[in-house]
């Protein structure tokens, strides 16, 4: 099963390329820059990004997955967000000058034979003049969203994904993650 | 099935240790289908909200976007969700992350039988 972003999301996420960054910021994006719901503003518009969760069959049985996705932007999120104190603005007014998907190809093993393979995308990264800012999922069954900031591209500069996927004698998984330029 | 309980002890374990459990006290409640466990009373609904009270710690939940519950973070990373009506079966369900082990704890409120 597949879980990513569409065409059409991945054509409206390349807009932001070229546009300045203006801030980041949620309605509940504290401190902790996690949140369900995530907004990039910048010189030109507001993208917005919020993590959903949807019932799947991929393990063997059905279970609920998340996804992150593009939304609308409400004044009313704006203003909440800007009232609260949750925007941030670093990286102000640097250009957006490249964007990379962010895919785990997941594989389970039983008794060492593939049995199932999930392909999902949990986010993206925008690469700014001094460094890069991600918006990624935070588990692989919930809603919850997390912003960082950092200074290259790498795997490990991405905060881990938490999940359910649980080795035993008999099954295991591999995870396996890839940035893809948009 | 089902993650075995934890062993750290972060308040949300504690809770979580407190809760009824399987027959050789590994899990919480019963195991469901998935890795669900499932937990019975006579009102599944009220059950379900206190508990989920119980791990707030006094904290206002946040309503998620998509309208399919809420959420409580917590400083140290653990974060707890609340769904009144499940997408699986429609039971109210709490989903407990445990940061420091990376282990999500998934509790359904069922009728009792």
């Amino acid at each position: 099963m597949d879980n990513k972003f569409t065409s059409e999301q991945i054509i409206e996420i390349c807009g932001m390329v070229n546009q300045r960054l203006t801030y980041i910021a949620g309605p509940n994006l504290s401190s902790d820059l996690s949140s369900d719901f995530v907004i990039i503003a910048t010189d030109k518009a507001f993208y917005g990004f919020q993590g959903d969760v949807h019932q799947g069959f991929i393990e063997g049985f059905s279970e609920l997955y998340s996804s992150i996705e593009t939304c609308d932007v409400e004044i009313e999120e704006l203003e909440e967000a800007r009232t609260r104190g949750n925007q941030y603005f670093f990286n102000k007014g640097e250009v957006i000058s490249e964007i990379f998907l962010v895919r785990d190809n997941i594989e389970g093993f039983n008794e060492a034979k593939e049995a199932w393979h999930y392909s999902s995308d949990i986010g993206l990264v925008l690469r700014l003049e001094s460094g890069y800012v991600a918006i990624t999922r935070l588990g692989y069954h919930d809603e919850m969203l997390q912003v960082s900031y950092f200074g290259d591209l790498t795997v490990e500069n991405i905060p881990t994904t938490q999940g359910r996927f649980d080795s035993d004698l008999h099954s295991n998984f591999t995870v396996k993650r890839s940035f893809i330029k948009a | 099935m089902g993650s075995a309980l934890p062993s750290l002890p972060s308040v949300h374990a504690k809770l979580l240790a407190q809760l009824p459990k399987n027959g050789d006290g590994s899990k919480i409640g019963k195991d469901g289908p998935n890795r669900t466990q499932y937990l019975y009373s006579d009102k599944p609904r009220d059950a379900a909200e206190q508990l989920f009270n119980k791990f707030t710690q006094g904290r206002k939940p946040l309503p998620l976007k998509n309208g399919k519950g809420f959420v409580v973070k917590f400083s140290n990373g653990d974060r707890v969700n609340y769904r009144p009506k499940s997408s699986s079966d429609g039971s109210p369900a709490i989903d407990v992350h445990i940061a420091s082990q990376g282990n999500l704890y998934k509790i359904h409120f069922l009728e009792d039988r």
